[in-house]
């Protein structure tokens, strides 16, 4: 049933308090997600420490041992390393971040089912119809939001994973190769590739962490309906309301 | 009225309106803008990406040879001018579209602030009492301030980085050799010289920006905090001097 009540936003009627089965995920969700964000972000320090160490022994070579066509096998296999890397890992670490963030959104829908459940409980204790507000239109944007977020990040990963193994292929030859590439080569057509998707996947993984940053404003927006509808509601059951 | 609580930073004050402080007012209305703003430098971004992503595609598709060639094409300099001069701000670009987003979020909890303020006015004269709040505790004044200074540092690193990105649109008008070539003492090299010393600071400067504003929403945070712990302190006062009166009776 829906209503409007005196001051009070739309509002539904409760049979019994409780939260949404949205609410109620959330409430299992946000710890998970906190984890594998905190994971995601020490694996990709402990990647980046390998890719250093590695940085450090290549760049303990002369120009023309690391870049010679005579370049040594493992010269190239940190090359490899070092550049594949440099091409996911930005990616990683920020989709660690999106999981946190993510969190927090779950964190925030959890405060909403807390309210909603609480909220309920005070008006059926005090034996009055049990009403809650009709979700706002943010409610329904907010996840959607998040999930989306999330989307975006691990579409630019799983992109940055593929381009960073073309990426392998073509800094497993030797500097002075790839610079002496001749017009129309699949090594040319490759680095070719392996550039260009490099500039404008960072943008794209930064729509994710934008949209999931959204989700969190709408999160709150709702909490703040919400506190607004409780208070009024109190008052009214003060005042006599049924 | 001010007295002060041993559970809280704040004192109390009597309030006659329920109604939101002028800062709160204005919080309620201005996360829209800053959240829209926030998402539309955000898409702008992506679209100077793939503008940049194309200029790449087109550059690094010439061979070595071509590419460090001094007599190299008008249109291969123009692509590395436009190349190397956006690297140098879109990063800050991004990061103010980030910083909007938790100014908006920033926003959101001092509307939540306001609703609690104005609200706990109203439930207390339901219940026919006098109407107590929290007097500001000291992050409540300072949250909005480090909002404002996250947002200005970002501001500040974008306008230095779009300086930066026009001395860096110079250098690379030349053609590889000619800046390779560059002798110590020339223009060119000292140009070169300071978009790289420029490049290398600018990086971490919109994290501080950032941070500013994150700090701000851990202050904001606790504000809530502290205003939730007052509103139970003072639901149990009322409750307890409704038995008191209930008992008298």
């Amino acid at each position: 049933m829906t209503q409007a009540i005196g001051s009070l936003p739309r509002t539904i009627e409760l049979r019994a308090p409780g939260m949404t089965k949205m609410q109620e995920i959330a409430k299992l969700m946000w710890l998970p997600m906190f984890a594998m964000g905190l994971m995601v972000l020490i694996a990709s320090l402990v990647i980046g420490g390998v890719e250093s160490v590695l940085s450090a022994d290549l760049f303990d070579l002369g120009k023309t041992t690391r870049e010679g066509t005579n370049a040594t096998g493992s010269t190239l296999d940190k090359q490899q390393f070092i550049e594949s890397t440099r091409l996911w890992l930005p990616r990683f670490q920020l989709l660690g971040m999106g999981l946190l963030f993510a969190g927090i959104t779950f964190l925030l829908a959890t405060i909403l089912g807390n309210l909603r459940l609480y909220g309920g409980l005070v008006q059926e204790k005090s034996g009055r119809k049990v009403l809650a507000m009709t979700p706002p239109w943010s409610a329904q944007v907010f996840p959607i939001a998040m999930m989306a977020g999330l989307m975006v990040l691990i579409v630019s990963l799983v992109i940055s994973i593929v381009v960073a193994f073309i990426a392998g292929d073509v800094y497993g030859n030797p500097i002075s190769t790839i610079n002496g590439a001749g017009a129309g080569s699949g090594l040319l057509d490759d680095f070719q590739t392996v550039k260009t998707f490099g500039t404008w996947l960072q943008s794209l993984a930064f729509v994710g962490l934008a949209l999931v940053l959204s989700g969190i404003t709408l999160a709150l927006y709702t909490i703040a309906q919400v506190l607004r509808f409780q208070h009024e509601r109190i008052a009214q059951l003060a005042e006599g309301a049924e | 009225m001010t007295t002060t609580s041993e559970m809280l930073f704040g004192g109390r004050a009597v309030l006659a309106k329920p109604e939101p402080t002028t800062m709160q007012k204005l919080a309620r209305f201005m996360w829209v803008p800053m959240l829209l703003m926030g998402l539309m430098v955000i898409a702008a971004s992506v679209g100077i990406s793939i503008a940049n992503a194309a200029a790449t595609s087109d550059y690094f598709g010439l061979p070595q040879a071509v590419r460090g060639a001094a007599d190299a094409p008008a249109s291969v300099i123009d692509d590395r001018q436009f190349i190397e001069s956006t690297n140098v701000w879109l990063p800050g670009f991004q990061l103010l579209g980030i910083g909007l987003i938790l100014a908006a979020i920033t926003f959101s909890l001092a509307n939540i602030l306001g609703v609690f303020r104005a609200g706990g006015v109203r439930v207390q004269q339901a219940f026919g009492h006098e109407a107590e709040t929290l007097t500001p505790p000291i992050t409540a004044r300072l949250f909005p301030m480090l909002m404002m200074m996250g947002l200005m540092i970002l501001i500040l690193n974008l306008v230095i980085s779009a300086i930066i990105g026009g001395l860096a649109w110079d250098v690379y008008g030349h053609s590889v050799a000619e800046i390779n070539a560059a002798t110590e003492g020339s223009d060119l090299l000292g140009d070169l010289s300071t978009v790289n010393t420029f490049k290398t600071w600018l990086a971490p400067l919109p994290f501080i920006g950032i941070a500013t504003i994150l700090v701000g929403i851990s202050f904001a945070v606790h504000t809530t905090l502290q205003v939730i712990r007052f509103q139970g302190q003072r639901m149990r006062e009322l409750a307890f001097a409704g038995a008191e009166e209930g008992g008298a009776r």
